[in-house]
């Protein structure tokens, strides 16, 4: 037991391919973050615009927010190259920690603005900064990919990949617990009250599936039993793959029914670390197979 | 001979180990913290009350969403009065063009989406603030009045709740909008609770009625 463990904390992570992927499409979301709501960063961040926020900045004390207030553009476009950079694995984790930084900064800079989903990216980042996220995805990735990692850079990625897989089963678990404590949950109707808020309601089917009690009470129960067997059945070599699926069409239905984008993309981009690098090879390879087509060798590291 | 050997390979071995064990430590400490912080009330974690806070500070988190959800929607309100003449009063329903937007403008509504956030988002928290305030007042010993308490939130002259800060500003922007010179009037604010019908009763023409959740002063 004790060797199996050290052995797991200190060999090379075997979620090597998805961590560059997940680096990677971090990047991409920050990006389109920035890119949809360029217009109105000024409305959100700037002088003229409506956050009433001054002083200096929570936890960032050399921060004035009137500062934040008057740069934010150019603080933007920052963290934008950085982004850039980031998705490249140029500057490796030190741009993955600006990032990170950046990121926080504008988080505290308008709490009003933030969602869960901003709440979990700033979490991913975080962990991410310490992982050795570079073998795949990246400049002079190959020949990363030939050297031996040191002890220590094998522990930190295993603990940032366990932080970043925790993390979620974490929220999936608190929310359901949450849920079954509230009364509307716990008596299958709050899918009726979610499906009726105005703020929320992102199709005319939302009136007609709040109104149908088969509906209401299989959304209700059904996203509490989801949330709850999640963090003990996603690494179950059956389970998974039909738990897995039921999480994306969850995610999707409240991307559609709710309104509530990036999040839900964040949410199903975790799903790909219930994966290993020998099973993404080993579907690379199948899909050689299958379609017969001339792609490149498979260079997913085994271990 | 061996009582001079090179000290260097040793020292990088124990300072490695020294990473190796801070690292875990870091880890082992940062998720027992981050296990007791989502956790509810309980007696483990108000023994830890002042570290939490701490940690909060950095690493703030909530995750129950919609646990549970509103049971209302909100309309919101924004009346102009003009300082010449109190007769003439405008009243414009700032909610639904807002709520409008975020559908119109899908699935790419991240403007409409930004105002949503940040206008009712501060209706919620004036909200709870105030709640927060009158329940911590009770518990005190009621040393002051509600209405003391109220006043001091909601008015629009002096408050310095952020909240208050942001619908006073979203108010120039509307009267920007309408033609309406905002020094020369007086702002109220007026927000709504507009309850959704209980399940049973989803079906029956009878609605609710709207309550005040809140009216500047």
């Amino acid at each position: 037991m004790l060797k199996k463990t050290h052995s797991m904390l200190f060999s090379a992570s075997n979620r090597q391919f998805y961590l560059s992927a997940f680096r990677v499409y971090l990047a991409c979301h920050v990006l389109l973050k920035i890119a949809l709501v360029m217009p109105y960063y000024d409305f959100a961040f700037g002088i003229e615009g409506l956050n009433p926020a001054s002083g200096s900045l929570p936890i960032f004390f050399f921060f004035d927010q009137e500062i934040i207030r008057e740069q934010c553009f150019s603080i933007i476009a920052l963290l934008s190259v950085l982004c850039v950079l980031m998705a490249f694995g140029v500057g490796k984790n030190a741009v993955v920690f600006l990032v990170f930084l950046l990121v926080e900064v504008l988080q505290r800079s308008n709490g009003f603005i933030l969602n869960g989903g901003d709440n979990l990216l700033k979490f991913n980042l975080l962990y991410l900064s310490v992982c050795d996220s570079f073998s795949y995805l990246s400049t002079g990735s190959a020949q990363r990919r030939r050297s031996k990692e040191s002890r220590l850079s094998n522990l930190l990625t295993n603990l940032g990949v366990a932080s970043i897989i925790l993390h979620l089963l974490l929220v999936y678990f608190v929310s359901a617990v949450s849920k079954i404590h509230s009364d509307v949950w716990f008596n299958g109707i709050a899918v009726y009250y979610i499906m009726n808020l105005d703020r929320f309601s992102g199709s005319a089917l939302n009136s007609i599936i709040g109104q149908n009690e088969y509906l209401v009470t299989i959304g209700t129960y059904g996203t509490i039993l989801l949330e709850l067997v999640f963090p003990f059945a996603a690494f179950h070599r059956t389970l998974r793959f039909p738990l897995l699926f039921m999480g994306i069409l969850l995610h999707l239905s409240i991307f559609y029914f709710m309104m509530i984008h990036e999040f839900q993309l964040l949410f199903i981009a975790h799903y790909g670390f219930f994966f290993s690098d020998q099973e993404y090879r080993s579907a690379y390879c199948k899909l050689r197979e299958v379609f017969r087509v001339v792609l490149p060798e498979g260079h997913v590291h085994n271990h | 001979m061996m009582l001079f050997r090179d000290p260097l390979p040793v020292l990088g071995k124990v300072f490695r180990s020294f990473l190796i064990l801070s690292a875990l430590s870091v880890f082992a400490i940062y998720w027992f913290l981050t296990l007791l912080y989502v956790t509810p009330n309980n007696p483990i974690r108000i023994d830890f009350d002042t570290e939490l806070l701490t940690f909060g500070s950095l690493f703030y988190q909530r995750w129950s969403f919609f646990a549970p959800p509103p049971r209302y929607n909100i309309g919101l309100y924004y009346t102009f009065t003009d300082k010449a003449d109190p007769s003439l009063v405008r009243v414009f329903d700032v909610s639904s063009p807002i709520l409008n937007s975020k559908k119109r403008t899908l699935p790419y509504n991240e403007g409409a989406e930004l105002v949503d956030y940040m206008i009712f988002g501060s209706v919620d928290s004036l909200s709870q603030s105030i709640r927060s305030a009158l329940r911590l007042n009770k518990y005190q010993g009621l040393p002051r009045t509600d209405e003391e308490i109220i006043r001091e939130i909601l008015s629009f002259e002096t408050s310095v709740h952020p909240s208050v800060v942001l619908l006073k500003r979203y108010g120039e922007i509307v009267a920007a909008k309408n033609g309406i010179e905002f020094e020369d009037h007086y702002l109220t604010v007026t927000a709504t609770k507009n309850p959704l019908p209980r399940f049973s009763k989803r079906n029956s023409p009878d609605r609710p009625e709207p309550e005040l959740l809140f009216r500047s002063l």
